[in-house]
């Protein structure tokens, strides 16, 4: 799925440029939770994120659909997608674009659907909410897609409440619902985390057919490095709120240039026969509103030198669409 | 598993099997029987770390519990270090309760909020002052002590559970469980709620532990290449049964069961030229209510045949320590078709 040399700047569907996602709760000083990131998704790509909890990958991919949690604003930033920038839209606009041209499916899909409607009819919200005068068509477009995300007797299974269904099923039903409006843009946030190893593999699988029938692009959002490799064009590591590093993925996993990104790598159980102590990274991830200074990385990382607990850290293109943040890359 | 003196053992169950009952229907009129763990046949030697693995819902958690007698069993015995411990109580049961310890899975609903963390640590201390003749100073220092075995810092024990990560709450949680120097200990999946570079940190300090402590381990998991690094030895359990045994080594090389190959094949690969082939099961997995006859496994496995929905197969050695509950593998193979009296497992 390598498709990097044919990356050209007019097949750009979005792009973020320097977002800065800050939550205002209580205190006086915002907690820096997205600082600063840089991101550009192109035409049919499949690009993951991949950080721990806290990192603020979600944060990022909620920044895109403007759907905030409490206290969270947008401080700063710009978000282009197909040329208009989100962030200053009407809200009419937005609401055009969100679950029409972007939409969204998360990690707990027994949490994100109405339990007092049945999965048909939730799904046809999505469609009627956009063709408002095409009601007749939405219970056959439903039938339709649930057909596609494989979910066996679609029409009997468009009555069913979601209590009804298992896990596996609902996060059917969620990517049905994310995918029928045919969007430019699917962000999927941990689509697989609440799920067995069996079922998760069931929906990557999924996944894949659904980019050989559609044109969407999507956002993969995971912790899960060896998961988003099997099925991401692309991979964007973040750690404390930043970009760390960014690669076509078979680069990023067979030359990682960012201690963090190596570290993970390293940290994955090898298969052996006997025992063998496990790589760590020392130390915790970092508090959000207590950031070290300079590299966030810095206090865990081996290769780090004096300069990087007071520079900070940006962007440098080591090589053709291959970023790192690490001032020391060549050590590594 | 006749090779095995019974000596060498710690912890050995018969038969056991835990129903629940469950009311549902209007009014709570009917009522159903959850079968969640049925007639398991395990057994941990002294020193040995046990994966249990399965997806979620197939029993994992109720065989540990019910191990440890926090549930009790609906048939069948338990064997602690040669003794029948299915119905002691009492003192008995207090006794043993210090040489069986448990790791939570969640560190934020497992620590209570309002102690501070010597107090954690120390409760089980306090609980077995006298049998064991410790005053408050000796039970200090033995906090301390295991604060800097589980790697926290020495001021961690006047904070409270809330002042710490995520990590530092499962050393905690282990901290709690090592303090009575006990014989086993289940790990109930304690890594699943960390992140990824939180997990290689515990694990390394569970290893280091066990080495220290003399301990055993039953260590629950959904996470196969986690289980496969730490553990000797691995259960595989489907729908309330175990339906392969085989030594760690062997489980990425050699599985036998359909349903154990498919969840290897399901384990996502970093390198693309390690990949294996997808076998995709169809489905989920049934409810534990109404178990499928015969192979329990039958109506998603993609080399069922027609005996393996009405009998349920034998559990047969296939090696060292490699056991398998499958008809495929059945050498009497003429019996897949004509016996009817020999499938009683």
């Amino acid at each position: 799925m390598q498709k990097q040399d044919k990356l050209k700047d007019n097949d750009i569907i979005l792009e973020i440029k320097d977002l800065h996602t800050y939550f205002y709760n209580n205190s006086k000083n915002p907690v820096k939770a997205v600082e600063g990131i840089n991101l550009t998704l192109y035409k049919k790509e499949v690009l993951g994120i991949v950080g721990e909890s806290g990192c603020g990958k979600s944060l990022t991919a909620r920044s895109i659909l403007k759907i905030l949690p409490t206290g969270a604003k947008i401080a700063q930033g710009s978000i282009f997608f197909n040329g208009e920038d989100i962030l200053t839209l009407k809200q009419k606009r937005l609401n055009e674009i969100r679950g029409k041209m972007i939409s969204m499916i998360f990690q707990e899909p027994s949490s994100y659907l109405n339990p007092v409607l049945t999965v048909g009819f939730q799904v046809s919200e999505t469609y009627t909410a956009h063709f408002p005068n095409d009601k007749k068509n939405a219970l056959k477009k439903t039938i339709q897609i649930f057909k596609e995300v494989g979910i066996p007797d679609p029409s009997k299974r468009i009555k069913n409440y979601p209590h009804e269904l298992s896990g596996g099923q609902k996060q059917r039903v969620m990517t049905a619902m994310a995918l029928i409006n045919n969007p430019d843009i699917i962000i999927a946030d941990e689509p697989t985390t609440s799920l067995d190893v069996t079922v998760q593999a069931q929906i990557i699988k999924l996944f894949k057919d659904l980019l050989k029938n559609h044109s969407s692009s999507i956002i993969f959002i995971t912790h899960d490095l060896p998961l988003v490799s099997e099925i991401a064009d692309r991979i964007m590591v973040m750690y404390a709120g930043m970009n760390v590093e960014e690669a076509p993925t078979k680069e990023l996993i067979s030359k990682p240039l960012h201690p963090y990104t190596k570290s993970l790598l390293e940290s994955i159980p090898p298969i052996t026969e006997k025992w063998q102590k496990l790589k760590t990274i020392e130390g915790q991830v970092p508090d959000p509103s207590e950031k070290p200074a300079g590299c966030p990385f810095h206090p865990r990382c081996i290769y780090a030198e004096k300069d990087c607990s007071t520079k900070k850290p940006y962007m440098i293109e080591v090589e053709k669409g291959h970023y790192t943040s690490c001032y020391h890359y060549d050590k590594i | 598993m006749n090779d095995i003196k019974n000596t060498d053992c710690l912890i050995r169950t018969e038969n056991i099997s835990k129903f629940f009952e469950q009311k549902t229907g209007l009014f709570n009129s009917k009522k159903e029987i959850v079968r969640a763990v049925e007639n398991i046949n395990i057994h941990i030697l002294k020193g040995e770390t046990v994966g249990l693995v399965g997806e979620s819902g197939c029993g994992k958690t109720t065989l540990g519990r019910t191990i440890l007698r926090l549930i009790d069993p609906t048939n069948g015995n338990i064997f602690f270090d040669g003794n029948n411990i299915t119905s002691i109580s009492g003192k008995e049961l207090r006794k043993l309760r210090r040489n069986m310890q448990i790791i939570f899975q969640d560190p934020y609903s497992s620590l209570n909020p309002r102690f501070k963390v010597k107090h954690i640590i120390a409760e089980g201390l306090y609980n077995f002052k006298n049998e064991l003749k410790l005053d408050n100073i000796s039970i200090d220092k033995i906090v301390s002590e295991i604060l800097e075995k589980t790697g926290l810092s020495k001021d961690a024990s006047t904070k409270y559970p809330h002042q710490f990560s995520g990590g530092q709450r499962q050393r905690i949680g282990i901290g709690r469980a090592i303090a009575l120097n006990p014989k086993f200990i289940v790990c109930d999946e304690p890594l699943s709620a960390l992140d990824v570079s939180i997990k290689s940190q515990i694990l390394n300090l569970l290893h280091e532990l066990k080495k220290e402590y003399k301990l055993s381990y039953l260590f629950i998991s959904h996470d196969l290449k986690i289980t496969a690094s730490i553990s000797d030895r691995i259960y595989i359990m489907y729908l309330g049964r175990i339906i392969e045994e085989l030594p760690s080594s062997q489980l990425f090389k050699n599985p036998f069961h359909p349903y154990t190959k498919a969840l290897i094949s399901a384990v996502p690969e970093i390198d693309s030229d390690k990949r294996r082939k997808r076998i995709l099961l169809e489905g989920d997995v049934p409810s534990p209510v109404s178990i499928p006859s015969g192979c329990p496994f039958h109506p998603r496995c993609l080399k069922a045949m027609e005996i393996c929905k009405s009998k349920t197969p034998k559990y047969l050695k296939k090696g060292d320590n490699h056991f398998v509950a499958c008809w495929l593998y059945d050498q009497n193979s003429d019996s897949r078709h004509k016996t009817q009296d020999s499938s009683k497992s």
